[in-house]
Order: structure tokens, then sequence, then C-alpha cells
């Protein structure tokens, strides 16, 4: 059964309380100032801190004040079936992407394996999945920052600057930005109530 | 009072006061979209005050288009709300019948804003 208009849009406003903004703003600030400080090894177990705490943080801190709603099994999978695909699309790019960096070094695959390249492409590709994911539950403020963050991509490079950390920082503070407006936000609109008031 | 000769019409007179009053069509509607609903989510989704939720909630459950689920959670109360197939079928009953009385007005449904 295909999803109603206003399933969708209830689906889309569960997820307008900023945390899922904060969370993958807070990883590209993180990795943009890993790579300033010349830590871009520490950037690969990002996603295995931010993926938790995404979870945990919904948990503790967003459902409480949302109550709870149960949405169809049906639109579980189809998300399920989505996040499988973009996974899947993120693991092809970096297929691709290391398939074409080995052409131009004369395919040498040994230069392919370099973990320094690996660590800076795992994060990059999973934050860019959320990114995704944001895109796949519906919320175009996603697209935008997609837009945003090419915009500072494409800046900084008719600037000459030689420091992507900087840009992909830059791009992660305004995604922070909006997160944190919006979570306070949504703290203020939806305080902690003790009990469900039914009835 | 004989019927009106066009079936649309006698079917808005015949519609179902129950469900027709605005607040509970909307109860209806946002139940119909989800598996189940917390009293708390419902109360924040519709902007409905506290009472006149409850009031509305009794009604349809009255009607047997909704179910209400009392349970505890980590000592807090928990209401949980479904529509019932009853429930359901009216409301898509409503709504067509709606819909043909729109058509026949000669006004074109908008697209949800999305």
């Amino acid at each position: 059964m295909q999803a109603s208009p206003l399933e969708n849009a209830l689906y889309r406003n569960s997820f307008d309380d900023g945390w899922l903004d904060l969370v993958v703003g807070a990883g590209l600030v993180g990795a943009g100032l890993l790579w300033l400080s010349g830590g871009i090894v520490w950037t690969a177990p990002l996603p295995a801190v931010l993926i938790p705490l995404w979870i945990a943080g919904r948990n503790s801190l967003i459902a409480p004040r949302m109550a709870e709603a149960r949405f169809r099994p049906t639109r579980e999978a189809m998300n399920r079936r989505m996040f499988g695909g973009w996974l899947l699309a993120g693991v092809g790019a970096l297929a691709i992407a290391a398939i074409v960096f080995a052409m131009a070094r004369g395919s040498d695959w040994m230069r392919v394996a370099d973990a320094r390249s690996w660590a800076v492409a795992i994060p990059n590709v999973l934050i860019g999945a959320g990114l995704l994911a944001g895109l796949v539950l519906g919320a175009k403020r996603f697209a935008l920052y997609a837009a945003i963050a090419i915009a500072i991509g494409a800046g900084g490079a008719i600037a000459g600057t030689d420091e992507p950390g900087a840009l992909i920082a830059a791009a992660g503070a305004v995604v922070l930005l909006v997160g944190v407006v919006m979570m306070v936000r949504f703290m203020r609109d939806h305080p902690l109530n003790g009990d469900d008031a039914g009835e | 009072m004989s019927k009106p000769v066009v079936r649309e019409l006698q079917d808005v007179l015949d519609l179902d006061r129950t469900i027709h009053e605005p607040a509970r069509l909307v109860i209806l509607a946002v139940l119909n979209a989800l598996e189940s609903a917390d009293f708390t989510y419902l109360m924040d989704q519709t902007r409905m005050t506290q009472g006149n939720l409850s009031a509305h909630l009794s009604k349809l459950e009255t009607a047997g288009y909704i179910s209400i689920a009392k349970s505890f959670e980590a000592k807090r109360p928990r209401t949980t709300l479904r529509i019932t197939p009853s429930g359901a079928t009216q409301l898509v009953a409503h709504a067509r019948k709606l819909s043909r009385f729109v058509t026949m007005i000669g006004v074109k449904p908008d697209k949800p804003k999305k």
C-alpha cells in the first residue's frame, strides 16, 4: 500500500527536531578540524561514534518529548530498502573512485589501499550518507545543505584553498548551527512532561 | 421531506456527524495514517487542548471508530490510540462522499502542499 501524503508529512515532522542536523553537522566539523590538525586517520572511527550517538540522543532527548507514534510496517520496510540502496550506492561510488584512482596512478593497487586515503574517504562517504539519509526522510533542508556544501567547495576551489578540512568544517558549521537552532526550538515547544495526559 | 434528486446532495445530508466534526475528522485522518499514536503525540500534531482532545476521543471511541488502550511504561501512564477497521472504512466512505460533492460543485481539489 502506498503511503498517503499525510503519512509522509507526519513522518517528516518526526525528524524536525534538529538532532540529525546537529549530529551530521558535528561530524562534518569534527572531520574538518581533524583534517586541519593533521589527524586525518582519526576521522575513520567518527561514524562509529556518531551513529550510536544519534540513536541514543533520539531515544533519550527526542522520544520522551515527542511521545510515540508508530508508523506502518510498510513504511519501515520502505525505509530499510532505501537506506540499503543508498549504502550500496555509496559503496559503489567508493569502488568507482578507487578504480579511477588506481588507473590514474598506473594501476598501482597498493597505493589505492593506502590507509590514509581510505581513512579520509570512509567517514566522508558515511557523513555524505547522513546527508542523503536526511533527504530520504524527506527533510528538504538536507538538499539545501548539500547545495551549500557544494557552493563552499566551489568557492574554496576558486579561492585556491588547499585545505579541504577548512571547507568541510565550514559546511558542517552551517548544518550544526541550523541543528542547534532547531533543537532549541524543539526543546522549548516540547517540554518534558512527566505523564501522558490521556483522558 | 422528500429526498433531493441529486444523489451527491443526499450524501452530504446523510454525512456521519460523528466524523464530520472538524476536530474528529482530523483525529481520524491522523490515526488512519499511523499504526498507533500516543495521546501526547496526537495533542502535539493537532494542537488541541487536553480536555478538547479527550472529549472528541471519547465520542469516537463510543462510535467504535477508535480504540483506546491504557498502560504504564516506566511508571508513567500511557494512552495508545488506534483507528479501528470500522473507523477506517467510515473515514474513507466519508472522504469519497465529500470528494464527489466537491466535484459536483465544480471545484477541482488542490494537490496537498509538500
